[in-house]
C-alpha cells in the first residue's frame, strides 16, 4: 500500500468533510437562532415549548438512522460488502445518541407543562424501546469476536428490530385510543395541529439542520471505520513482512 | 459387499416437488429430533413450569392480591410470567447442537436452511404451549379468573407463534456470543413489545367480558406481527448461520 | 470430479489458503497432510460449502460453488473434526435422523448390516452419550458412509480409532474407490491408512505433492 498516495487522497476527502462539517455547524447555529428568536412564543406553554423543535428533529433523525441501518443490514445480508456494514453500524451509533436526545428532551418538556417526568405518549414510548434496541445492537456486536459473523448477525438484528418499530408504535397508539390518559396524551398531537406558519418554518429549519448534522456524523463515522481498517491492514502487512 | 446404492430408496419425483418435500422432511426431522431430546431431558421444561407457578405466587404477594383481581392485573401477571418463563426455553433451542458441536450436520442438509428454523420454531412453539397449559388454569384457579375459554387459547397460540419465532431467531443470532444468557432477554423483549402488548390487552378485554370486537383488534395485531416475524426469519435465517 | 483452481481463503485478514489448486478424479483416495493450523480443516469446509472463500473456482461433482451449494450437499459426505451425533439419541435414532435430513430411508436390515460393518451392531439401541471416542468415530464414519456419496470429505478420520477401527476405515475407503467415488481426507500424520492413492502436503496455504520418502520421514510408517 502506497502510504503517501493514500494519505494525499485522504486529505482531499478530509477537506471535503471539514467543509461539510463547518456547513452543518453553521446550519445548527442558524437553527438555534431561529428557534430561540424567530419562532413565536407559544400561547399555552410559553418558551419551554421551543424545545419541541429539537425534540422532533432528534426523533426524526433517530428514526431515519434506524431505517438506514435496517436497509444497510438487508443489503449486507443479500450481498456482503463491508461498506454497508460500516454505514449500518455508524447509523446505529449516531441514531442511538439522537434517540436518547429525543427521549430526554421529551422528558424535559413534559416536566414544566404537565408536572411529570414521563408521559405515555406512543411516540415517546416507541423512542425508548428503540433506544433499548439500539443499545442491544451495540452490545451484540461487541460480544461476537468473529468479524464476519458480527457483521451478519448485527445486520440481521438491525432488520428485525427495525421491523418491530412501526408495530410497537401502532399498537401503543391503538392502546391509547382505547384507553386515553388524562394528562400528557396528545403532547405532540396538540403541538402539531395548531402550528402557525412561523412555527412550521422553524420546525423545517430544525429538521434540516439536524439531518445535515446526522449526515456529517455518519460520514465521519464511516470514515473512521475505513481508516481503522487501513491501519489494521498496514499492521498486518508489516507483520507478514517481518515474518518472511 | 453388495452395492447398497440401488437398495436405498430415494425420492424420485419432479424437481420442484422434490425440493418442497425435502424441505418439509427436514423441518419434520429437526422437530422430531428436538422433541426426542427434550423428552429425554424434561428437567428444563419442568423448571420452566415450576418457575412460572412460583412467579404467580410472588406477584400475588407483591401486589397484595387476595380475592378478586382486577382484569388488568390478571392479564399482566399471565403475560409477564409467560414471557420470562419462555425465555428460559429459548436458551435450550440450540442447546443440543452447541453441546455436541453438531451444527455442521444440520447445515449440510440439502435444503435451504430456513427449514432448520421452522423445525426449531415448532419445538419452541410447543414448549410455550406446554407452559401455557399449566399456567393458564393455575391463574384461573388461584385468582378466580374466567380464563378457560377458547378465546384465551387463541391469544396464547398466536402469541406463542410470534414469541417462538423471535426466540428461535435470536437463539441463532446469539449462538456465537460470549454473553448469551444476559443478551438474549435484552435482545428479545423490545421487538416482542407489540405482541406482549397485544396479548395483554386481548386478555384484559376477555377478563372484562368485552365482546369479540374488542378482542379482534388485538388478535389482528398478533396475526400481523406473527406474519412479519416468520417471513423475516424465513428470508434471513440462512445467512445468519453462515460462517 | 473435484476441480479447484487458485482458491483464496482468508479469515479476517489472515490468509489461510492461497493459490490452492487441486484436481481429483473418480476412484482416487487423496490424503492431505499438514501441520496443525495449516488449513486442512478449512479446505474441507470450503469444499463442503460450510464456509465461503474470497477468490478462485470450485467445482465438485458437477456443482459450482457457491451457487450450487444446496445441490452439492446431496453429493457429499462430510466427516467433521467434531462428532456430529446427538448424545441423547440412540445409535438407531441418530442414523434415522441423518437419513431423514437427507431424504433417505434405511430399513432395519440395512441399518443392522451397516452397524455390523463398523462393529457397533450390539449398541444399536444404546444412547450415544456413553460411547468412547473410538466408538463415536466409527459411528460417525457409518453416518457419512450410509448414503454412499460421490465425494467423501473426511477430516482426520483416524482420530481415536484403534487398529480394528483403522481397518474398517480402510475397507470403506477401498469400497468407495472401487465404486468410482472420490475421497479426500486430511491428517496431521501420514501412514495410518493403506488405501490412499495420492498424498499431498498443505503448506503455506497451497498443496504440494508429497513423495513417499518424505511421507515416511514425517512419522513412523505404520501402513
Amino acid at each position: 500500500m502506497d502510504i503517501s498516495r493514500e494519505s494525499r487522497k485522504d486529505r482531499n476527502n478530509t477537506d471535503g468533510l471539514i467543509l461539510l462539517a463547518a456547513a452543518a455547524g453553521l446550519s445548527f447555529l442558524i437553527a438555534l437562532l431561529v428557534v430561540l428568536f424567530y419562532a413565536p412564543r407559544e400561547q399555552v406553554m410559553g418558551d419551554v415549548q421551543r424545545i419541541f423543535y429539537f425534540h422532533v428533529a432528534a426523533g426524526w433523525v433517530g428514526g431515519l438512522a434506524y431505517g438506514i441501518a435496517a436497509v444497510c443490514g438487508a443489503r449486507y445480508l443479500w450481498k456482503p460488502h463491508e461498506s454497508f456494514d460500516d454505514a449500518g453500524h455508524a447509523a446505529v451509533e449516531i441514531g442511538f445518541v439522537f434517540t436518547l436526545i429525543n427521549v430526554l428532551t421529551g422528558s424535559i418538556w413534559a416536566r414544566p407543562i404537565w408536572n411529570t417526568w414521563w408521559t405515555w405518549d406512543p411516540r415517546l414510548v416507541t423512542a425508548t424501546v428503540m433506544a433499548v434496541m439500539y443499545a442491544g445492537y451495540l452490545l451484540l456486536r461487541r460480544s461476537i469476536s468473529n468479524v464476519e459473523s458480527q457483521r451478519r448477525i448485527a445486520a440481521g438484528y438491525a432488520l428485525l428490530s427495525f421491523l418491530s418499530v412501526p408495530m410497537t408504535f401502532l399498537s401503543i397508539r391503538l392502546f391509547r385510543t382505547i384507553h386515553p390518559v388524562v394528562f400528557g396524551t396528545v403532547m405532540q398531537g396538540d403541538a402539531m395541529t395548531g402550528l402557525s406558519n412561523r412555527m412550521l418554518v422553524s420546525l423545517a429549519v430544525s429538521l434540516l439542520s439536524f439531518s445535515f448534522l446526522f449526515v456529517v456524523f455518519l460520514l465521519y463515522r464511516i470514515r473512521l471505520s475505513q481508516l481503522s481498517r487501513q491501519v489494521e491492514d498496514a499492521q498486518w502487512e508489516r507483520f507478514e513482512a517481518e515474518k518472511a | 459387499m453388495s452395492d447398497e446404492r440401488d437398495v436405498m430408496s430415494r425420492q424420485t419425483s419432479k424437481p420442484g416437488q422434490d425440493a418442497l418435500s425435502s424441505y418439509v422432511q427436514v423441518v419434520g426431522a429437526v422437530a422430531w429430533k428436538d422433541a426426542l431430546t427434550n423428552s429425554r431431558n424434561p428437567e428444563a421444561l419442568l423448571v420452566m413450569i415450576v418457575f412460572s407457578l412460583l412467579s404467580l405466587l410472588i406477584y400475588a404477594f407483591a401486589f397484595g392480591l387476595e380475592g378478586e383481581v382486577a382484569p388488568g392485573i390478571g392479564a399482566g401477571m399471565l403475560w409477564m410470567t409467560f414471557a420470562f418463563a419462555g425465555i428460559l426455553g429459548f436458551y435450550r433451542i440450540m442447546a443440543s447442537e452447541r453441546e455436541s458441536g453438531c451444527l455442521d450436520g444440520l447445515l449440510l442438509a440439502p435444503v435451504d436452511r430456513s427449514a432448520i428454523f421452522f423445525g426449531k420454531w415448532i419445538g419452541g412453539f410447543l414448549h410455550l404451549l406446554l407452559i401455557a397449559v399449566v399456567l393458564v388454569p393455575a391463574l384461573a384457579a388461584f385468582f378466580g379468573l374466567p380464563l378457560l375459554l377458547w378465546k384465551s387459547a387463541l391469544v396464547v397460540v398466536l402469541f406463542a407463534a410470534g414469541y417462538a419465532a423471535l426466540g428461535t431467531l435470536l437463539a441463532a443470532m446469539t449462538l456465537k456470543t460470549g454473553a448469551r444468557e444476559i443478551l438474549l432477554p435484552l435482545l428479545l423483549l423490545p421487538p416482542a413489545f407489540p405482541i406482549l402488548l397485544a396479548a395483554t390487552q386481548a386478555t384484559r378485554a376477555l377478563l372484562m367480558g368485552a365482546e369479540w370486537h374488542a378482542l379482534a383488534i388485538w388478535v389482528r395485531v398478533l396475526v400481523a406481527c406473527d406474519a412479519i416475524f416468520l417471513t423475516l426469519a424465513w428470508m434471513v435465517y440462512d445467512r445468519l448461520l453462515l460462517e | 470430479m473435484i476441480e479447484i483452481c487458485d482458491l483464496e481463503k482468508r479469515f479476517s485478514r489472515r490468509p489461510i489458503l492461497s493459490s490452492l489448486s487441486l484436481t481429483a478424479a473418480p476412484g482416487e483416495v487423496v490424503l492431505i497432510v499438514g501441520r496443525n493450523g495449516s488449513g486442512k480443516t478449512t479446505l474441507l469446509r470450503v469444499m463442503a460449502g460450510l464456509t465461503g472463500f474470497q477468490a478462485g473456482s470450485l467445482t465438485i461433482a458437477g456443482c459450482i460453488l457457491p451457487s450450487d451449494a444446496i445441490t452439492l450437499r446431496r453429493h457429499i459426505g462430510f466427516l467433521s473434526h467434531q462428532i456430529q451425533l446427538y448424545g441423547d439419541l440412540t445409535v438407531a435414532e441418530n442414523m434415522q435422523f441423518f437419513n431423514r435430513l437427507h431424504g433417505r430411508r434405511l430399513s432395519a436390515a440395512q441399518l443392522d448390516s451397516l452397524l455390523d460393518r463398523v462393529g457397533l451392531l450390539m449398541w444399536r439401541d444404546e444412547h450415544v452419550r456413553h460411547f468412547s471416542r473410538g466408538m463415536l468415530q466409527r459411528l460417525d464414519l457409518a453416518r457419512v458412509h450410509m448414503a454412499q456419496p460421490d465425494v467423501l470429505l473426511l477430516d482426520e478420520p483416524g482420530t481415536g480409532l484403534d487398529d480394528d477401527g483403522l481397518a474398517i476405515l480402510s475397507g470403506i475407503l477401498n469400497e468407495a474407490s472401487g465404486q468410482g467415488r472420490v475421497v479426500l481426507m486430511t491428517s496431521h500424520q501420514d501412514g495410518q491408512v493403506k488405501a490412499v492413492t495420492r498424498r499431498l502436503l498443505l503448506e503455506k496455504g497451497s498443496l504440494h505433492a508429497l513423495s513417499t520418502h518424505r511421507a515416511g520421514k514425517m512419522s513412523g510408517d505404520v501402513g
